[in-house]
């Protein structure tokens, strides 16, 4: 069992996904509590979200951890749902890049941070129309929506998918966080966000800030 | 016609031929296997390409492009081009051997109390304007120059105001681009003013392209606008981390926008930038005002020097610094000279601080100074007989003679030294006397006088204010009909 907790470590430590995959799916057949897998995956991560804050490991590394272990996940994840309990986290977030917008990769990193960070993540994608930020918002019962916009001209979109919430009457039910290369926390004031970050590591600690709310 | 600046010497090569060789094998090879995805329909254009001989999945928006259509794609590319200005004078023509340099383009007004972006008044706006027109070193606007919009104007308005802002205080020739599919009010704002525009739009990297970039070329090739085509990716995120792998990657993206316009119109007139830069491994933002952009814009120069298709920097305006400081100077005024000397054709510079974040008038004069330095440095050493003065140096022999008071002194000097604007020039007992004042506080004051003395030669007529206020309250209905105001 302990070298089994070893590879899972590794997986992450070296960023293999197939390691993780393989190390997931052999818990599995060995009847190891997901829960503990998880929590185990967790710690690994926090370690490694810990070696970034203190400057030795880099956003690649971060990332490539975060891959590592979001690619267990699902093989977990799957066997929580067959054993009929539910999954603790720090909250559901619906993830996406605003409509005329296609921009994906900040919006795909703070995806994977806040991933590894312990939080279930629903990734609309680009291009997203703000009733489908408001139908996802409904069907996960999120606690959290993020919204990305790169450009200008997409920005506010974010203040049309916050105003639509309201007339849903589901502003009151969900924290809602922005980000983007134009967006800054006077503009995300100014459109009645909860909050902005300027970085993806920014977003994790903004969203844990949000949830404890 | 505005000159330029003229480079009298070769481009620095810093690729072998092999290595040009090798990239532009890669660039083929990755439009040829991988293709372009473009993100929304665009019938006309994938209609073009497929009767082109393109490979097109409709389902996917995949478009593949053989290599023979795409060099000789390349090959009918003109090596010049112009861009009208209001007024005659300030024309350039973008050619082999001249630089001319543009602003970058500035989010937001920095605050100089504070250093602090926020929005510039409509007043602010136009007297920036007014200082952009008054630079000598400065030959022609950026669309987001000096700022992306003012107070009281909508973010779908900006783009239209900030042109029209430009065309009322400034006859200098102007770029734009298409936002919200707002092309055709662009187009008729420059027709209205006689100008044509730079027509800019950007890559969504990696290799994507969105429809509204597309149709908003399409619509500039049908007005006879030349194109800046530029890539859009960071290095490590939406390139390859590698210089070398950007320089393909970034070069293929390019090719989208400037096969269609040869498709459509052969011999159409554009150019390439490479609008990339690395990525910060620490926060995830972009890292500007590195090195490595410059040598991935050297290397891009020379690739695309093959064809002699004109190219642009854009990275001598996007420093990493929240403030005009010695790390913008630096980032600034090192990137623009490798720029220069390895051949850009246009260039980005004035105003700008911090990316593309904010920007500043007088951030703008002291930029200007940097582009008169590298106009000077291009110039190059002039050698003749006169230059070579062995007449004159056996005249002075070793003194006491000198050469003060010399007739080719007082003919040469002013050639031979680049006279700054701002840059703090004075002895110290004179620098002490007049309040230790550093080169900021120089632009500031020469701020404050362009903008008292320097009025636009040429204002817009009012039958042209007429149709462009016309424009405008179409443009307006427009937007609001999408909910976009």
């Amino acid at each position: 069992m302990t070298s089994l907790f070893e590879d899972l470590r590794k997986s992450i430590l070296e960023y293999n996904s197939e390691m993780a995959i393989s190390s997931a799916k052999r818990m599995v057949e060995e009847g190891l509590d997901p829960f503990e897998a998880i929590d185990f995956m967790t710690k690994v991560i926090r370690e490694v979200g810990d070696a970034f804050g203190r400057g030795v490991l880099w956003l690649p590394d971060l990332v490539g951890a975060s891959r590592a272990m979001s690619s267990a996940m699902p093989i977990i994840e799957e066997e929580i749902k067959k054993r009929g309990v539910k999954r603790a986290s720090f909250g559901t977030v619906v993830v996406g890049t605003v409509l005329g917008d296609i921009h994906n990769i900040g919006k795909d990193m703070v995806a994977s941070l806040l991933t590894a960070d312990g939080f279930i993540v629903k990734d609309l994608g680009v291009n997203v129309a703000p009733e489908r930020f408001v139908v996802a918002v409904k069907e996960y019962n999120a606690d959290l929506l993020g919204m990305s916009a790169l450009l200008t001209m997409t920005a506010p979109e974010q203040k049309r998918v916050i105003e639509l919430l309201r007339r849903e009457k589901l502003r009151d039910r969900v924290k809602v966080m922005v980000g983007g290369g134009p967006i800054t926390q006077e503009f995300a004031d100014n459109i009645g966000a909860d909050g902005y970050a300027p970085t993806a590591p920014g977003a994790v600690k903004l969203a844990r800030h949000l949830v404890d709310k | 016609m505005l000159e330029g600046f003229v480079r009298r010497f070769s481009p620095l090569e810093i690729l072998t031929e092999a290595e040009v060789d090798a990239i532009w094998h890669g660039i083929l090879d990755v439009l040829e296997n991988v293709g372009l995805k473009f993100y929304e329909e665009i019938p006309r254009a994938t209609e073009i390409f497929a009767k082109s001989g393109c490979s097109v999945d409709y389902e996917s928006q995949l478009v593949k492009f053989p290599r023979d259509l795409v060099t000789d794609c390349l090959s009918r590319c003109p090596t010049s081009f112009t861009l009208r200005a209001r007024e005659p004078d300030n024309d350039i023509v973008v050619r082999g051997d001249r630089l001319y340099v543009q602003p970058g383009p500035g989010n937001q007004y920095l605050d100089l109390d504070s250093y602090e972006p926020r929005n510039p008044t409509r007043k602010e706006f136009y007297e920036a304007v007014t200082v952009y027109d008054a630079l000598p070193n400065l030959h022609f606007l950026h669309p987001n120059s000096p700022n992306t919009s003012f107070e009281d104007i909508t973010p779908a308005m900006a783009p239209l105001e900030s042109l029209v802002a430009r065309l009322r205080n400034s006859t200098k020739a102007n770029m734009s681009g298409s936002a919200g599919g707002d092309h055709e009010f662009r187009i008729g704002i420059a027709k209205a003013a006689g100008t044509n525009l730079l027509w800019a739009g950007g890559a969504s990297s990696p290799l994507g392209w969105s429809g509204d970039r597309i149709n908003g070329f399409m619509a500039a090739i049908e007005a006879g606008f030349p194109l800046s085509i530029a890539s859009g990716a960071s290095w490590g995120a939406s390139s390859p981390s590698t210089i070398a792998g950007s320089v393909v990657s970034n070069s293929a993206e390019v090719m989208g926008p400037l096969i269609l316009a040869q498709l459509m119109h052969p011999e159409y007139p554009v150019s390439v930038r490479l609008f990339s830069f690395p990525l910060n491994m620490r926060n995830g933002s972009l890292f500007f005002g590195n090195i490595a952009t410059a040598l991935g814009n050297a290397a891009f120069f020379q690739v695309w020097r093959r064809y002699n298709i004109p190219t642009t920097s854009v990275e001598p305006a996007i420093s990493n610094s929240k403030c005009m400081d010695f790390q913008s100077g630096y980032e600034k005024g090192i990137l623009a000279l490798v720029a220069a000397i390895s051949g850009a054709h246009t260039l980005w510079l004035h105003g700008t601080v911090y990316g593309q974040l904010t920007a500043h008038p007088v951030q703008a004069i002291m930029d200007d100074d940097i582009s008169g330095m590298l106009g000077r440095f291009l110039e190059g050493v002039n050698v003749n007989e006169e230059t070579l003065a062995i007449e004159l140096i056996k005249q002075v022999g070793s003194g006491p003679d000198f050469y003060l008071d010399k007739e080719h002194t007082r003919k040469w000097w002013r050639n031979e030294q680049f006279i700054p604007i701002v840059a703090e020039m004075s002895t110290l007992p004179e620098w002490l006397a007049r309040g230790k004042k550093a080169s900021i506080d120089l632009a500031k004051e020469k701020m404050a006088e362009i903008i008292a003395t320097h009025k636009v030669s040429v204002p817009l007529t009012d039958s042209q204010e007429e149709e462009i206020t016309r424009i405008l309250a179409e443009a307006e209905k427009f937007h609001r009909d999408r909910g976009k105001l």
